[in-house]
């Protein structure tokens, strides 16, 4: 009963980075709700792009955390970095998936098909699937100093497949809508409001990256404390 | 064409999703915590 009551700094930083981050995706909600206008053609389908994009910002932002990460642990060699690189792949995979699965519930409208192999969801898929490969590449290797310099390369390596999918639609010809155009006008015209939403949410996914960060590096903390106790005993 | 359920339904997903990686990751702490505590007992 005692122990239950201790509450730890790490487990204080986790409820207030959780309290932040629920606080924050639900007033992005509310904005997208309530306050961002209704799009002309598309009407109220296009409010999924909100979420769509904040969530592909933050898997990405993950995805780069994850590549830094593992950059730091091949020069110092300290646990805590592949942690967090580990725990940055396996956040970025979630939320990429966020944004993938509403960007299809989005084309089912838009485009009038769930799914086409456009460069842009092609490369989504392909970087999806590099970093998949990176926990199969961790499960095959039972040294666990072996298996944190593995995954630090793959990740460091694997993040190639990050700015080939953003660059994807400015590269080659696509039906996927841009954000930010290459020449002036072939880029998404946003009302204020609508910008003024977009900003928010993407700064309550910044703050969801955090919280789902933090509160998988002490997983990992606790999956490598495990470890240690098991070789201990054995 | 009224496309409030699509939009509905692509944020319930979405949030879906995010809510049962959550739900895993609390599942994930209490068992590794739970075989923590086992293992130190048993030291």
């Amino acid at each position: 009963m005692m122990e239950q009551s201790k509450t730890h700094p790490g487990q204080r930083t986790q409820r207030v980075l959780d309290i932040a981050a629920a606080l924050a995706v639900l007033g992005a909600l509310a904005l997208v709700i309530f306050y961002a206008p209704l799009e002309a053609t598309m009407g109220a389908v296009q409010k999924i792009f909100y979420f769509h994009l904040s969530a592909a910002w933050a898997g990405m932002l993950s995805f780069m955390i994850a590549a830094i990460a593992g950059g730091i642990y091949l020069a110092r060699r300290q646990t805590r970095w592949d942690q967090l690189s580990l725990s940055a792949v396996e956040v970025g995979l979630v939320l990429m998936l966020m944004a993938i699965v509403g960007g299809s519930i989005w084309a089912r409208q838009a485009w009038n098909t769930w799914w086409t192999w456009d460069p842009r969801l092609t490369t989504v898929t392909i970087m999806e699937l590099v970093y998949l490969a990176y926990f199969l590449l961790r499960q095959g290797v039972d040294d666990p100093e072996r298996r944190a310099r593995f995954g630090a390369v793959y990740a460091v390596v694997g993040f190639l497949s990050v700015p080939l999918m953003y660059l994807s639609i400015h590269l080659y010809r696509t039906i996927h809508p841009l954000l930010l155009g290459s020449t002036a006008g072939d880029g998404m015209q946003l009302a204020p409001r609508m910008t003024q939403t977009l900003l928010i949410s993407l700064a309550a996914f910044s703050v969801l990256l955090a919280a789902l960060l933090y509160r998988r590096v002490r997983l990992a903390r606790l999956a490598d404390t495990l470890d240690a106790l098991r070789q201990q005993m054995d | 064409m009224n496309s409030f359920p699509w939009m509905v339904g692509g944020y319930v997903v979405m949030l879906g999703l995010l809510v049962i990686y959550i739900i895993t990751l609390l599942v994930r702490a209490r068992r590794l915590k739970t075989a923590i505590r086992a293992r130190k007992m048993q030291h």
